[in-house]
């Protein structure tokens, strides 16, 4: 081996050993930083995975109405006439809302004036039996001028698809 | 730089009757040749000897001219051996015959006595360590190796004849071929090494007696001194000390300095070349053949061995460059594999690819939407509604007989004005609405016709709180 053949060896042992201190030293600094995002990346991907069974109830629940092909809740009209006789509801829709897999949110304000108790619970419950069902939202009874009767507002709510 | 050789051997040229050791590592010199110079058998051994020499696998040590080389005893003021190393030329120079910058010299190992750091020094001038070589050359031998021969012999006595006691005094008389080295000390510590330039010859006169005598009564006295008069323990050693009846003449002759035990080695004529062969195969020892006068085996031999030095940094290098790509390699994956994952499920969610690094915030956003998106459903199939809570209020207060004048509800709050047949009642029925999660408080204002408490309870829905 010549001199000047040697100083190469020489130099390139040199260099591929500080290349290997140098890379090592890095992969053992930068270790405990790897382990951080991928831990960090599986915490994150655990949260998403537990998210995603979130709305399965809901789900089922709009499977099962387009299933029966409940589109429609029952008409209030209808159900009070039925009920209560003609024009002792007073219906005012509100603007439906789009929500998912094009189902809409129904709103309606109701008022019932002299009404008893007893009558009102069985139109809400009426109303609160059909598929989709009418919920309520919100209830304000004040006493009417007949003793044993009140006047009734209240907001009631609904899901409707358009039939598809 | 060590070599590490398989074999050694040691060459004592003395005269015409050469002696060839051989030693292996940590191993024991012995004899592999007595023969005379010139005879063919001698050859034939020096010849194997040369080959192996020249494959680097052997070393072969020969002795400088004793006559010309010079031993001495340095003393640094000092015990820094790293600081002592700086000054051992200049105070070998102080004590040579001649500069040092004219001579080959050589040091041993030093250590640090008494606080002092100690080193034994040879030198030999340069003029006379080229007539050496010469001769060397001329004689057909190429040593890798040229020891100093009081230190050698000196060792080697300690080997072969180990001291009973550490602070013995010892002089070791070899009786060359042509010429006579006394070295004596305490122990195993050199204290000094003289060379007288003849020898008693087989056919020799009494004037070698009488030199002996007047040479060496200096040298006894200054061990004697030396020693504080302890008993002088005489090994003789060499070629000539085969020779009983010499010995006895130039015992005879000694000074008489205190009580002296005389004793010969049982293997007196190879003591040289085993020591040679020996301190060669530790690379123990000075060798006056180093720097610019090393043999060029060991020179292809230390250029084979930085070779494979270079070699085996390369591949180590490259080994732990492989096994660290290897390494980011796996960390990739890994990487690749959980941000896949993520990705996956999050776009499961979002229904649409998801910026990387954003997964969460995509998500969350989606979340919201979709939230608001399933409140109908979650409305349309809550058991416990607005309604069944309308009826159990309403039905409690039918039960107890309280009179609902005014009732406001919603899924977060109510509100209910009326009367009670008596405050304990009203309790009773504030009671009931708590047992349905409704958390009122009453409010009493006065009696209504009839003498009926008037109330009004106010409260939230456990489930908003």
């Amino acid at each position: 081996m010549t001199k000047s053949a040697e100083r190469y060896w020489q130099a390139g042992a040199l260099l591929l050993g500080v290349l290997a201190v140098a890379f090592t030293l890095d992969t053992w600094l930068s270790a405990a930083r790897h382990r951080d995002i991928l831990a960090a990346k599986e915490e994150a991907g655990q949260k998403v995975a537990a998210y995603a069974g979130r709305w399965a109830r809901e789900d089922a629940y709009r499977d099962s109405l387009e299933r029966q092909q409940a589109w429609h809740p029952v008409e209030l009209d209808d159900l009070a006439t039925r009920l209560l006789g003609l024009h002792t509801v007073q219906i005012t829709p509100r603007p439906a809302t789009a929500v998912a897999a094009g189902w809409q949110r129904r709103e309606v304000a109701i008022q019932m004036n002299n009404v008893t108790y007893a009558e009102a619970a069985l139109f809400l419950a009426d109303a609160a039996a059909g598929l989709p069902p009418w919920r309520l939202q919100d209830l304000t009874l004040a006493p009417a001028a007949e003793a044993g009767k009140g006047n009734l507002a209240a907001v009631l709510v609904a899901l409707e698809k358009k039939q598809p | 730089m060590e070599h590490p050789f398989q074999m050694a051997y040691g060459l004592d040229m003395a005269d015409g009757q050469w002696i060839l050791a051989q030693c292996a590592r940590r191993g024991v010199a012995q004899v592999r040749l007595a023969a005379p110079a010139e005879s063919e058998e001698m050859r034939r051994a020096l010849q194997a000897v040369q080959a192996d020499v020249e494959q680097g696998r052997a070393a072969l040590a020969v002795s400088a001219p004793a006559a010309q080389t010079v031993v001495r005893r340095l003393r640094a003021p000092f015990p820094s051996l790293a600081k002592a190393a700086r000054i051992w030329p200049s105070l070998l120079d102080v004590d040579l015959p001649f500069p040092v910058e004219s001579a080959v010299t050589g040091f041993v190992q030093p250590r640090v006595v008494q606080g002092q750091a100690t080193t034994l020094a040879a030198a030999i001038r340069r003029s006379d360590w080229s007539a050496f070589e010469v001769q060397c050359n001329a004689a057909g031998v190429q040593p890798t190796h040229a020891d100093v021969e009081a230190l050698a012999l000196w060792e080697q006595q300690s080997v072969d004849a180990p001291s009973a006691r550490a602070d013995a005094s010892r002089l070791l008389i070899w009786l060359g071929a042509d010429h006579v080295t006394i070295v004596r000390g305490r122990g195993g510590d050199l204290l000094g090494a003289h060379v007288l330039r003849a020898t008693p010859q087989p056919s020799g006169s009494g004037d070698f007696v009488t030199l002996w005598a007047a040479r060496l009564q200096p040298i006894v006295a200054a061990q004697a001194t030396e020693t504080d008069g302890a008993p002088m323990d005489v090994w003789w050693a060499g070629p000539r000390a085969e020779d009983a009846e010499w010995v006895a003449r130039l015992r005879a002759a000694m000074p008489a300095v205190g009580q002296m035990r005389h004793e010969t080695h049982s293997l007196a004529a190879s003591l040289l070349a085993r020591a040679l062969a020996r301190r060669a195969a530790g690379n123990g020892g000075i060798n006056f053949k180093s720097g610019a006068d090393t043999h060029p085996a060991l020179h292809r031999a230390a250029q084979r061995r930085r070779q494979r030095a270079y070699l085996g940094v390369v591949i180590a290098a490259l080994v732990v460059l492989a096994l660290n790509f290897g390494e980011r390699h796996l960390r990739q994956r890994q990487l690749s594999a959980a941000q896949q994952n993520l990705s996956h499920l999050a776009e499961s969610i979002t229904g649409a690819p998801v910026v990387r690094g954003q997964e969460l915030l995509f998500v969350e956003r989606a979340l919201a939407q979709r939230d608001e998106d399933t409140r109908a459903f979650r409305e349309a199939m809550e058991e416990d509604g607005l309604e069944e809570r309308v009826a159990r209020v309403v039905q409690a207060a039918d039960e107890l007989h309280v009179e609902i004048v005014r009732l406001n509800i919603s899924p977060v709050a109510l509100t209910l004005q009326g009367s009670a047949p008596g405050i304990q009642v009203l309790e009773t029925f504030a009671e009931k609405l708590r047992g349905y999660g409704w958390q009122v408080q009453a409010d009493t204002s006065g009696l209504a016709l009839g003498g009926r408490p008037q109330f009004v309870l106010k409260g939230m829905h456990d489930q908003v709180r």
